[in-house]
């Protein structure tokens, strides 16, 4: 006989499942028996569609049940959450706000960190693009650069079949634009070929790509800058001027580029149009690198980065002369590092990994001590919620329900702090894109992607704050919380709760320590003399200096009051062009060789800038001709010459930049990069005027507006096709420090937030611990203490552990504190003081917050207290 | 003593006719042929559970084999105290059911 079928056994499973609370039945063998009396008399399948209807209807019953209970205690619960919100008002508002306030810094730092790793992910073929570097050995060490020789391209197309998709660019970071009687300056003229556009994409509003750069005088528009010149985007066939030299015919217009690239620009002009841009051809030569000009490649997959590389020597043998093809090496930089490798310079801003890591981890630090705070709090308040429990528990609540209920009410408020996080970030965010400056954009709603982080915050953080208080407040029999209501008199959780405490204590104090110190560099870099005059002095390029025209210019600009000195030259002693170039000198037979900066000046520069002169003479003319060649060199030359004095140096001939000359005189050293770096030596000199490229202005900062656009209608008489600009050199000088104000904005907020959140956390551990020792205190206090006496009991506890965070953060903030300061040449050394100062910061900050309670505490009547009903 | 439910009674009046024979699928295949009604087991067994825990039946769990294999069928008797709540229960429908022939629907009445 065949034996009959059996039922489907996922539904058999099912049915199991749903019935295993009672063992006394027979369900699924009578369900059985019916299945196969049915397949029996009429088929397998009506049978087994019997089995499974059975099957949905008793789970669709089963979880109609769970639902209806689950839901009359969950509105029991939310009853339950929202009154103990409401009673204990402050402590709820503490604690939301405590985590909101990690929330948000979290999400802004998602924000940004996304924001930054998105850079150039714009373009198609990310992975495969490759930007030529140059590493070049030089005796004193290895430099870099992102710059390749001009016709580096187009050697690659001829010489490597593989690298058919090779493109050279050119920014031009300062060119003036004149469309009709409007002048611009630009500082993002992009030079492209036409295969620029099948290695980065551009969406094009007007024109093709085939149209565009066949001829040399063509540019291509983004639509910023077609809206900025013609109010629309119709613009091919129209006409501009670039720098009052040629006429460039408008070939198309794409859209902008986004904030996020590594290759920004606003105009797109053709490469050939380079020739005539240049007057002498740059172009073909293979001895000079200038690092605006970049190559970039498309790396067939088949081609691998190390023995491409390894081809490149005999490349460069082809091309170079031996000496360049020696001390340059080419080496790939895959598109998606540019961002992110300071080394090689990038032609928008440059984000190191390591400032994205502190960041994260600074967000990460900040949200963990709100969830130590959250837990800490919500443990104290579960303390008074003990009787509520007990009673649960007698009532028959399972452990597992009581935990769910707490966890659910941790979830309750940490949805809420997420709330008033996103509205936080909402009215952060403007003032934060204006401090990161570089154009940043931050929007929360720019995708999904936040919400799915935030869904990723809210399971972890109400995960991780519901766990502990939960459990902990759950551990107890009923008789006994029910008996004392406080049965949490174990050392095991004051240690773990100290150890939080600690922790956020430990945290605060390296940032405390790390404000101080940078505060203190800073405040040391903006006292430090530099050398030079940086006040009161306003710098002006000049298009064109002849020395006549430039001199009825001065003497115009002087008859201004307000205007006490002007003088030409290339550029302020501390300025964004620098120049260096080999110094020769033969002493006794031996050649000494060194770099040194040269600056070209006219004669009324020392004066102006107040650099002392220590030997010799300064120049006597505002420009020799190159017959008659004197240098002026700071001290730190004669030094590196080998001299045993500055006077030595006077009358000595030297050879600059392959022209011999002799020294007429000896000036002080000054500053001429920020701190970070050590003194250079510097030579002037004062032929080649035609480099003046700048009028350094003396003002006596009584009329600033009044004298700047005076200064500005005498400059436009004088050069009417161009645009005037202007700047002042202190403010010059502070952007070199603009990195360590940010980080020094950064830290501070991050400690007071720190600070805050300690704070908060250990007012919760006050307050336990105050509830706790009530008896203890009401019997001291009949026994004769006096409140000084316990307030000091009680506080002399929480200092303890406020000190022995100090003394854990102390030596882990010299050492990171020690290493930052090593990025500078001239820094403040870090004193035992500053320790002391952030050390007791700390301690009166945190006996501030203990004090409120404590003292709230001993003030009580001890009646209340013993008082037993 | 409470008086039964209509469920409680079809339940018991489906026991006590299968006598010996009263387990699951008969009691619920018994059922149906009285009323007409479908129980689902799970139903079966919550109403059978409720009679035992107030005494009026008994259950007894027996493994039996038959050619397909194991099986395990659990059997159910009336108690005597099940016995004199169900004659109670009659008693009671048959008091208020006294002197009413029928009760159709009446043109008048409201």
């Amino acid at each position: 006989m065949k034996p009959s079928p059996s039922p489907p056994r996922p539904a058999t499973r099912l049915i199991r499942r749903l019935d295993r609370y009672r063992t006394n039945h027979a369900i699924v063998d009578d369900m059985h028996e019916v299945f196969s009396r049915i397949s029996r008399e009429k088929s397998f399948v009506r049978a087994c569609l019997w089995y499974w209807a059975q099957c949905l209807d008793a789970v669709a019953k089963d979880l109609l049940f769970k639902a209806r209970w689950g839901l009359i205690m969950t509105k029991n619960y939310l009853i339950i959450a929202l009154r103990s919100i409401k009673k204990h008002r402050a402590f709820s508002f503490i604690n939301i706000i405590g985590l909101a306030i990690g929330i948000a810094v979290c999400m802004l730092i998602f924000l940004y960190v996304d924001y930054e790793l998105s850079f150039d992910s714009h373009i198609i073929d990310k992975k495969h693009i490759y930007r030529i570097v140059t590493h070049i050995n030089r005796p004193e060490g290895q430099e870099y650069t992102g710059g390749t020789p001009f016709p580096t391209a187009a050697a690659m197309r001829s010489d490597f079949p593989g690298l058919k998709k090779s493109t050279q660019i050119y920014l031009d970071s300062d060119v003036m634009i004149t469309v009709g009687e409007d002048r611009y300056i630009e500082d993002q003229a992009l030079f492209v070929e036409t295969m620029f556009f099948e290695l980065f994409c551009a969406d094009w509003i007007q024109g093709t790509m085939s149209q565009a750069f066949n001829d040399p005088y063509t540019v291509i528009l983004t639509k910023r800058l077609a809206d900025k010149y013609y109010g629309d985007t119709n613009v091919i066939g129209k006409v501009l001027r670039l720098n009052n030299k040629f006429d460039l015919r408008v070939a198309g217009a794409v859209s902008n580029p986004p904030r996020m690239t590594s290759i920004p620009y606003d105009m797109l002009i053709s490469w050939k149009t380079l020739e005539a841009y240049w007057n002498s051809s740059r172009l073909d030569r293979w001895d000079f690198i200038d690092g605006d000009s970049q190559t970039f490649i498309l790396l067939p997959e088949y081609v691998g980065t190390q023995s491409l590389e390894n081809q490149f020597e005999s490349f460069e043998q082809k091309y170079m002369d031996s000496d360049y093809a020696k001390s340059w090496s080419f080496r790939l930089q895959p598109l998606g590092d540019i961002h992110f490798n300071p080394r090689y310079g990038s032609y928008n801003y440059i984000t190191s990994r390591t400032a994205l890591y502190t960041f994260s981890s600074i967000g990460l630090l900040i949200l963990v001590m709100a969830c130590i705070n959250f837990i800490n709090l919500t443990t104290a308040q579960a303390m008074n919620r003990t009787r509520e429990i007990g009673m649960r528990k007698v009532l028959g609540a399972h452990r597992s329900q009581l935990v769910r209920q707490l966890i659910g009410e941790t979830s309750l408020f940490t949805l809420i702090s997420i709330l008033a996080a996103l509205l936080l970030v909402r009215s952060v965010l403007p003032y934060l894109n204006r401090f990161l400056g570089n154009n940043t954009e931050l929007q929360i709603l720019s995708d999904g992607r936040i919400f799915f982080f935030l869904g990723i915050i809210y399971l972890l953080v109400s995960g991780l704050n519901g766990i502990y208080p939960s459990i902990a407040s759950t551990r107890h029999p009923p008789a006994e919380t029910l008996k004392d209501g406080f049965s949490y008199r174990r050392k095991r959780a004051f240690v773990f709760r100290n150890s939080l405490v600690l922790i956020q204590f430990v945290i605060s104090q390296m940032l405390i320590v790390g404000t101080l110190i940078i505060a203190g560099q800073m405040k040391f870099m903006s006292k430090k003399d530099l050398g030079f005059r940086s006040e009161e002095m306003l710098t002006v390029p000049i298009p064109v200096y002849e020395e006549a025209r430039c001199e009825a210019l001065r003497s115009r600009w002087m008859q201004n009051p307000h205007i006490r000195e002007v003088s030409f030259a290339w550029g302020a002693p501390a300025s964004r062009s620098d120049f260096s170039t080999p110094l020769e000198y033969e002493a006794s037979g031996d050649i000494v060789e060194f770099p040194v900066f040269i600056k070209m000046c006219d004669k009324r520069y020392l004066k102006i800038y107040q650099i002392p002169l220590i030997a010799g003479r300064f120049f006597a003319r505002n420009a020799n001709d190159e017959s008659d060649i004197q240098w002026v060199v700071s001290a730190s030359v004669t030094r590196r010459m080998g001299l045993s004095g500055p006077q030595e140096a006077v009358g000595k001939r030297i050879t600059v930049n392959d022209i011999k000359g002799d020294i007429i005189g000896v000036i002080g050293d000054f500053h001429e990069f920020s701190l970070h770096r050590e003194l250079q030596p510097t030579v002037f000199f004062n032929f080649w005027p035609s480099n003046f490229r700048e009028a350094q202005i003396l003002l006596d900062m009584q009329d600033i507006g009044g004298a700047i656009s005076q200064i500005q209608e005498v400059w436009s008489e004088f050069y009417p096709e161009y645009v005037f600009q202007h700047e002042f050199l202190d403010e010059y000088i502070k952007s070199m420090y603009e990195t360590e104000s940010k980080l020094m904005i950064l830290i501070q907020s991050a400690s007071f937030l720190s600070i805050l959140i300690g704070c908060l956390g250990l007012f919760g551990l006050v307050s336990i611990i105050v509830i706790q020792r009530s008896k203890e205190i009401g019997v001291r206090k009949i026994l004769g203490g006096t409140a000084a006496s316990i307030y000091s009991l009680l506080s002399r506890e929480f200092l303890k552990w406020v000190a022995l965070a100090n003394v854990i953060a102390w030596p882990v903030a010299y050492y990171a504190m020690h290493k930052w300061l090593q990025n500078f040449a001239f820094r403040i050394t870090i004193g035992w003081e500053i320790f002391l100062i952030s050390g007791s910061a700390a301690l009166v900050i945190s006996l501030m917050t203990v004090s409120f309670q404590v003292i709230k505490a001993t003030s009580a009547n001890p009646v209340d207290s013993l008082r037993y009903e | 003593m409470k008086s039964l439910s209509v469920n409680a009674q079809i339940f018991m009046i489906a026991i006590w006719w299968l006598k010996d024979e009263a387990y699951g699928v008969r009691i619920r295949d018994k059922i149906t042929e009285m009323t007409g009604r479908r129980f689902t087991f799970g139903t079966l067994y919550n109403t059978l559970d409720l009679l035992a825990q107030k005494g009026y039946i008994t259950s007894r769990p027996v493994r039996i084999i038959n050619q397909t294999g194991g099986n395990k069928r659990v059997y159910y008797t009336l108690t005597k105290a099940g016995l004199e709540t169900l004659q109670k229960a009659r008693e009671l429908q048959e008091a208020i059911w006294k002197g009413i022939n029928s009760c159709t629907f009446q043109k008048g009445e409201k």
